[in-house]
């Protein structure tokens, strides 16, 4: 950007969590999420631009990613049985 | 300094501190079951937006604070689900809860940003608020403060004095041997998030109705974070949370007061605004330096999923 703000880091702390849980705690898989992250940033600044949507909702679909892989993590520890 | 001026910081002070009384009060509960719900500025945020604009909408603050109430607990459901069905990364959950939520409060909120509710009258309660001094500090205050302190009673009597909470105690402390005395396990752990949810949306809510009250992004400003610190400091007791609140809204009120006064000030306006959650950190973990102490207090399953083995 080239210039400084204070809110120049907005969000990327608690976005770099997100990358390290999507990335499944490998340095390979951080590498790869951070790109999947990246993009959610670039779209939210495009939402704002040409839909006038404010930048927050970039948010709202990292807070989704992360509660949908959690959740996932279910089916990948667990087989599900059903008791009739 | 005259004495006006002390009442007014003081009774600024009490109405400060009270949205964290509220919200630490309900993850006081939420962590003595055993769940770590670290999502609480998410809730808070969006107790605070949903709040505001069913105060709005309805032109009552009662309104407001049920929807708060709601919201927050609506959210929590989730949360719970998550965490305690799906036995998810607690730490993880609700850092996404926490970053979902200031999201979503931020985009519900936008065409809310510009109104402003008309101000709350002050309650004055009768004979009390007629005492020299101490009336017009305690007992000429918003309707939220006497709400706080109703709270901090019923979860200090349900805690200490009831055989729900002396339940609620074990299974945060060993929920296998709840469990194997036939207590539902989930269903405490189900109520207890809850109930803590629903006290993070109520103090968002008390902070966007009673205490600004409007609603800009960012209003929580880390409020969530700090009742988070405040409940592990307090080492999971009520009293100490109490007054841990009014600590950090006596420091924020001392330094806005600071700003407005003509005194010259050499410090940045900044780290002034930094320095109630700087000086509530320090003071609580000077007041709680004994490793043990923590220790000794803590849910022995704080943060631990639970599962039951058929």
């Amino acid at each position: 950007m080239g210039q400084l703000t204070d809110k120049v880091a907005l969000g990327y702390g608690f976005a770099a969590i997100i990358v390290a849980f999507l990335g499944r705690l490998h340095p390979v898989g951080v590498l790869l999420a951070s790109l999947l992250m990246a993009l959610l940033f670039l779209g939210g600044e495009q939402v704002q631009q040409h839909m006038n949507l404010p930048k927050s909702i970039s948010m709202v679909f990292q807070g989704l990613l992360l509660f949908y892989l959690l959740g996932a993590d279910l089916l990948v520890n667990y087989r599900l049985k059903w008791n009739g | 300094m005259d004495s006006n001026l002390a009442q007014e910081i003081l009774s600024a002070t009490l109405l400060a501190g009270t949205p964290l009384i509220i919200a630490a009060l309900g993850l006081l509960i939420n962590e003595r079951a055993g769940v770590l719900n670290l999502g609480a500025e998410g809730m808070m945020s969006l107790g605070a937006v949903y709040g505001f604009i069913a105060a709005f909408s309805f032109s009552s603050p009662v309104h407001g604070l049920l929807a708060g109430l709601v919201v927050g607990g609506i959210t929590a459901v989730g949360f719970a689900f998550l965490t305690i069905t799906l036995q998810a990364n607690q730490v993880a959950s609700g850092l996404a809860l926490a970053i979902f939520g200031v999201g979503l409060a931020g985009f519900a909120g936008k065409p809310y940003e510009s109104r402003s509710l008309p101000a709350v009258a002050d309650w004055h309660i009768p004979f009390l608020a007629d005492l020299p001094w101490v009336g017009v500090v305690l007992f000429q205050q918003q309707p939220m403060v006497y709400l706080s302190w109703v709270l901090f009673g019923l979860v200090w009597w349900f805690l200490y004095r009831s055989r729900s909470g002396l339940l609620l105690r074990a299974v945060g402390e060993d929920p296998g041997a709840a469990h194997a005395i036939g207590r539902s396990v989930y269903g405490v752990r189900y109520l207890a998030v809850i109930f803590g949810g629903a006290l993070c949306g109520l103090g968002g809510a008390c902070l966007s109705i009673f205490y600004a009250p409007m609603w800009v992004e960012g209003l929580i400003a880390g409020r969530g974070w700090i009742a988070l610190a405040l409940v592990v400091f307090a080492t999971w007791r009520p009293f100490r949370v109490l007054l841990g609140a009014y600590l950090f809204g006596g420091v924020l009120i001392a330094q806005l007061f600071l700003q407005g006064s003509g005194i010259k000030v050499t410090v940045p306006a900044q780290l002034l605004s930094a320095l109630p959650y700087l000086a509530t950190i320090v003071v609580l973990v000077l007041i709680s330096r004994d490793p043990r102490l923590i220790r000794q207090h803590s849910p022995a399953s704080l943060g631990r999923p639970f599962r039951a083995d058929e």
